[in-house]
């Protein structure tokens, strides 16, 4: 071993200057491909299963200001998984779109929080200061009434889509499932989430009220008019006493 | 013919010296290009993800 060494070392060291000139030339092309796998949306887009999802993220709020990796974390084992699946077995949508994503609490927290216990989640084009000015949920009244509050009910990634939500045209679940589990504080995906408005367009539906407020669908208001008519403006209502802090 | 290893660099010709510069340099090249992917990858992965 030692003698096979000693043998390359005269190579080595002849091809080190070009090795080094190399690696120099190379580091630039390889931010920018860590640039292209990390920040933009096309690579992921150009393999992963989605339906209407990439039009309704391009066209959100969410597309000009985030990137997919500031919502969408997994470990880095999944990552060599899905390398392994695009070559052996690509999937294809929308047979292979099982259900909506798991988006934990701490990611609209980094951004619509006033205080995150986490910013580093963040990777979009925003700056800290940026992300300062974008109004925080939990300065406003009713948002901040059911981020206090709990649930039983489990959260909705957690159901299977059903076959009318997996076509190419799809229908929004007119009733979501009232299945219970322990219970949990209240997320964004309660309301936020989900088969109603999976598509990256974030805004709640009334089906994400009436899946708790059960007892109060009924009514003629309800009926006629949706929840949101007359309580959409207290979610943007601002708390006085928080608004002054 | 002897293995690459047992190349005797003096001996080469300066076509032969030149074409193992480029390699060096191709070589050199993609080492570069994939440690500072890899760095950075998994300085943004790793933190949010885990292993």
């Amino acid at each position: 071993m030692i003698k096979w060494a000693r043998s390359l070392k005269p190579l080595l060291i002849f091809l080190l200057p070009s090795i080094l000139a190399g690696v120099l030339l190379g580091a630039y092309p390889g931010y920018k491909i860590y640039e292209f796998v990390w920040k933009d949306a096309g690579f992921c887009i150009s393999c992963h299963v989605h339906d209407y999802a990439n039009v309704g993220w391009a066209d959100s709020v969410h597309g000009t200001t985030t990137t997919c990796h500031d919502c969408h974390h997994q470990p880095l084992r999944a990552y060599i998984k899905e390398a392994f699946i695009m070559v052996v077995k690509q999937p294809k949508f929308p047979k292979d779109l099982h259900h909506t994503p798991y988006v934990p609490q701490n990611l609209c927290a980094a951004c619509h929080l006033t205080n995150p216990h986490d910013r580093s989640t963040i990777t979009g084009p925003m700056t800290a200061g940026e992300v300062d000015k974008i109004p925080k949920v939990d300065q406003s009244y009713l948002h901040d009434f059911h981020l206090k509050k709990k649930t039983d009910f489990k959260l909705l990634n957690n159901f299977e889509l059903s076959e009318g939500e997996r076509n190419a045209n799809p229908e929004a679940a007119k009733v979501l499932s009232q299945e219970k589990g322990p219970e949990r504080p209240i997320v964004c995906a309660d309301c936020h989430g989900g088969p109603s408005n999976r598509g990256h367009n974030f805004g709640a539906v009334d089906t994400s009220c009436i899946r708790c407020h059960q007892p109060t669908q009924h009514t003629r208001m309800i009926k006629n008019f949706g929840c949101r008519t007359c309580h959409f403006q207290d979610f943007l209502t601002p708390i006085p006493h928080k608004r002054a802090q | 013919m002897n293995p690459f290893w047992k190349l005797k660099i003096d001996e080469l010709s300066p076509t032969k010296r030149f074409t193992l510069q480029i390699a060096g340099v191709l070589l050199g090249f993609l080492i570069g290009a994939f440690l500072v992917f890899q760095v950075l990858f998994l300085w943004r992965v790793i933190p949010h993800g885990g292993i």
